[in-house]
């Protein structure tokens, strides 16, 4: 999932250095290393939580991070640097869009210079089956009461704990009330018993754009399992994996057709626009082109930032007939097996999840909840709730999390389940009719899954 | 003229009083050391960047094991390629990686060539012009390539100038039928002006003698340009037709920013599709099975050029 690290257009000044590292790493061998020790799960030194003791001398620990911008989390960083000062943390930041092909690159060869690393939730099955996840279960054995459940659920795998969870998520709707009122359609109420149905929302996005607005709905993550999702789940169509250990595709369903036919539709009347990549949608809501904006909480901020931007929030909607869910999971943090510096990397770890409700209370500007459940009272008074245009935006998130937050399917088989559904995703927009494209997603999912069964 | 710089016998003298193969086999290790000095580097760098990466990519592609596993692989012999070839995937990719050359690296050089002659004959401002087309060279590929992804958008400013001269909005990099046709325009934009200047070189190269020869027998420019530029161009121009070809087989980065190999894999080319096995899905044991058959490709195909070159230099 994608966080608020993608508020610059990083993908392009990042991807020439990561093409270029990829090209060049190709051209000496794709290579595996070619280590035989085996999958060794625990660093040394590992000791439960309540024995931690900080280091003598100064240890610096690598934390490679997908969820947060550099500057984001110095302020947490800052935090933890004066409480442990012997203990100093490295943060590395990676684009979302390149996050696998560092961790797959780093962890499969067992690189040491690699303590800590952002977890995306629905990828800990995945990783724990390729030996990148340490077991947790003896470090912080008493997690269950102190993060939500679906978090403790999401770090672990095999009734082992395998991450440290430390930040869920939920989905708002956002309306520009300008171009709503230019044709006449009414605010919707950010009630969650007023959710307006996906049809309803077309309806409105129409005459939105009958009365000027550029486009009528614009999907955040435009071709994102996360928040496709719920469409499907929706109209009862699951998942989309299942099976034994959900190694089976399961996206030829009803719900899935019947959505991604409605997907498929929002660019084939233009409501949406075809071609803009994930990291330009949020921009295109911010500067007033867009009615409706399915979006996390934490764009709050930057469409706060612009003044003249008059927004409301509403519940994610649902289809007519069809039940209300809502995406969620957040980031979690994993410890490298092949880290020599345990014991730094479980305090941080601690410190992040944990000490006095976690790393939300340091960030001045979060919009995403924490995990930590103490943590998450302080969130809900952050400064972006208190603008008026995210009236309501907290009593939602609540409602979100307790009542319709579905988290994504978990199969070892993740990372190429993701990667296949967005270029289906990306091939349904573009004009491929759902049938065709989900049947032959169906056909690459099972020939990948081919090896984990 | 220094006896040390000749044979003695050739220089007539007496032969000197050590015995006559040791001096000569002297001078031959001393010869071939000195040559070994000189080779060394360039040796060192080919077996540590091409002969090691071969024998790795054989050895990953004969591998297997979970992707991004740290457990250790498992030898399958050619398991990888057996399901390759059976996969639907794969063949698409192969099709569309070598419809894309086949059309690119003709249409790359008759472009760059028509360039290189126009901007030969004297012009006015000719350094400007020839700056101009090849500054898209200069730009960083990643870079055109974004600018290219938002011009093309169907939003984007082609389409409005479209738009505005009463065409309808086009697909470009989201359309199957034209996402072909949009990565082979970013191509050439790049492209064209790099391998210009090439063929500007060798066009002035050719001695002016033979156009004046070719005018006072009557040979109008189209016949100066096939009986004269043309067989005297052979050489750059197969050169440039053998480092192209490689080039856009190799091309990776407008698939990586722009389509991610779609619209429903018609941009999916081998190169893309073995970075993405590789570092997007971490099975680098497919990625090196499909890397060898890149390799093959490539291989057959320059030795057919380098064949062309042969031929050429003997007629």
């Amino acid at each position: 999932m994608k966080f608020p690290v993608l508020t610059r257009p990083v993908r392009a000044t990042t991807s020439l250095v990561g093409g270029a590292i990829a090209v060049s790493l190709l051209i000496t061998g794709c290579g595996s290393g070619g280590d035989s020790s085996g999958g060794a799960q625990q660093p040394a030194g590992l000791t439960a939580a309540t024995g931690l003791k900080d280091p003598a001398t100064p240890v610096t620990i690598n934390y490679a991070g997908a969820a947060y911008a550099a500057d984001d989390i110095k302020p947490v960083l800052a935090a933890f640097h004066q409480e442990h000062p012997n203990i100093t943390v490295n943060y590395q930041a990676v684009p979302f869009d390149q996050f696998n092909s560092v961790l797959s690159t780093r962890l499969s060869r067992k690189d040491a210079t690699l303590d800590v690393y952002d977890v995306d939730m629905p990828r800990t099955d995945a990783y724990q089956a390729r030996g990148w996840l340490t077991d947790l279960s003896k470090a912080f054995p008493d997690l269950a009461g102190q993060v939500d459940k679906a978090s403790l659920d999401a770090a672990t795998s095999d009734g082992k704990l395998v991450t440290m969870p430390y930040q869920t998520s939920s989905q708002l709707l956002y309306y520009n009330k300008a171009l709503l009122k230019k044709a006449g359609v009414a605010f919707p109420s950010a009630k969650p018993d007023d959710r307006l149905t996906w049809e309803a929302v077309t309806a409105d996005a129409k005459k939105t754009q009958q009365a000027g607005a550029k486009y009528g709905l614009v999907f955040d993550q435009v071709n994102r399992y996360y928040q496709l999702q719920p469409l499907a789940e929706s109209l009862g169509g699951g998942s989309g994996a299942g099976g034994d250990k959900n190694l089976t595709p399961a996206l030829q369903t009803a719900g899935w057709e019947k959505s991604m036919d409605w997907y498929g539709s929002l660019f084939k009347d233009k409501i949406s626009p075809r071609g803009v990549p994930v990291a330009q949608t949020p921009d295109l809501f911010a500067s007033g082109q867009v009615a409706f904006f399915p979006g996390g909480p934490w764009w709050g901020p930057k469409f706060a930032a612009n003044s003249k931007l008059d927004f409301g929030v509403t519940a994610y909607p649902y289809f007519k007939g069809g039940k209300a869910v809502t995406p969620t999971g957040g980031w979690s943090l994993g410890l490298n097996p092949a880290s020599k510096k345990a014991v730094a990397s479980e305090i941080f770890m601690k410190f992040m999840g944990l000490d006095k409700g976690g790393f939300a209370q340091y960030m001045p500007s979060l919009a995403v909840p924490p995990s930590n459940t103490a943590g998450t009272a302080s969130f809900y008074d952050e400064k972006i709730f208190k603008d008026p245009r995210m009236a309501g935006a907290v009593d939602l998130t609540k409602y979100e999390l307790a009542n319709t937050a579905t988290l994504r399917a978990r199969t070892t088989g993740y990372v190429e389940f993701e990667d296949t559904l967005s270029k289906t995703f990306d091939d349904i927009s573009n004009g491929a009719s759902a049938k065709s494209a989900l049947s032959s997603a169906t056909s690459t999912i099972n020939q990948a899954w081919a090896k984990y069964r | 003229m220094t006896l040390t710089t000749h044979h003695p016998e050739s220089t007539g003298a007496k032969p000197p009083p050590l015995p006559k193969g040791t001096l000569q086999r002297r001078r031959f290790v001393g010869n071939l050391s000195a040559a070994a000095i000189f080779l060394t580097p360039a040796l060192a760098l080919i077996v540590v960047l091409r002969l090691i990466p071969v024998v790795q990519a054989v050895n990953d592609a004969t591998h297997t094991s979970l992707p991004g596993s740290t457990l250790p692989p498992r030898y399958v012999g050619l398991d990888n390629f057996t399901a390759l070839f059976s996969s639907h995937a794969f063949w698409s990719s192969v099709q569309q990686t070598l419809v894309f050359n086949v059309i690119v690296n003709p249409l790359q050089i008759a472009l760059a060539l028509a360039l290189a002659v126009l901007l030969t004959q004297n012009l006015p401002a000719t350094g400007i012009w020839r700056t101009l087309v090849f500054l898209p060279a200069a730009v960083p590929m990643t870079g055109s390539a974004v600018v290219w992804g938002i011009a093309l958008r169907p939003d984007g400013p082609v389409n409005a100038a479209l738009t505005s001269v009463g065409i309808h909005q086009q697909p470009f990099l989201t359309g199957q039928g034209q996402v072909l046709g949009s990565i082979i325009l970013i191509a050439s934009w790049i492209g064209v002006g790099y391998w210009m200047i090439f063929l500007i070189a060798g066009l002035n190269d050719i001695p002016a003698v033979y156009y004046e020869a070719a005018a006072i027998d009557g040979a109008g420019p189209l016949r100066r340009f096939w009986s004269v530029t043309l067989p005297l161009l052979r050489r750059p121009l197969l050169f440039v037709l053998v480092a192209d070809t490689v080039s856009n087989f190799v091309l990776f980065a407008p698939m990586q920013i722009l389509t991610d190999g779609g619209p429903q894999g018609k941009s999916n080319f081998l190169m893309y599709d073995i970075f993405h096995n590789s570092f997007e899905l971490s099975d680098p044991h497919t990625a090196a099975a499909e890397l060898l058959v890149l390799l093959v490709l490539m291989i057959v195909i320059v030795a057919v050029q380098f064949r062309l070159l042969r031929s050429a230099e003997e007629s």
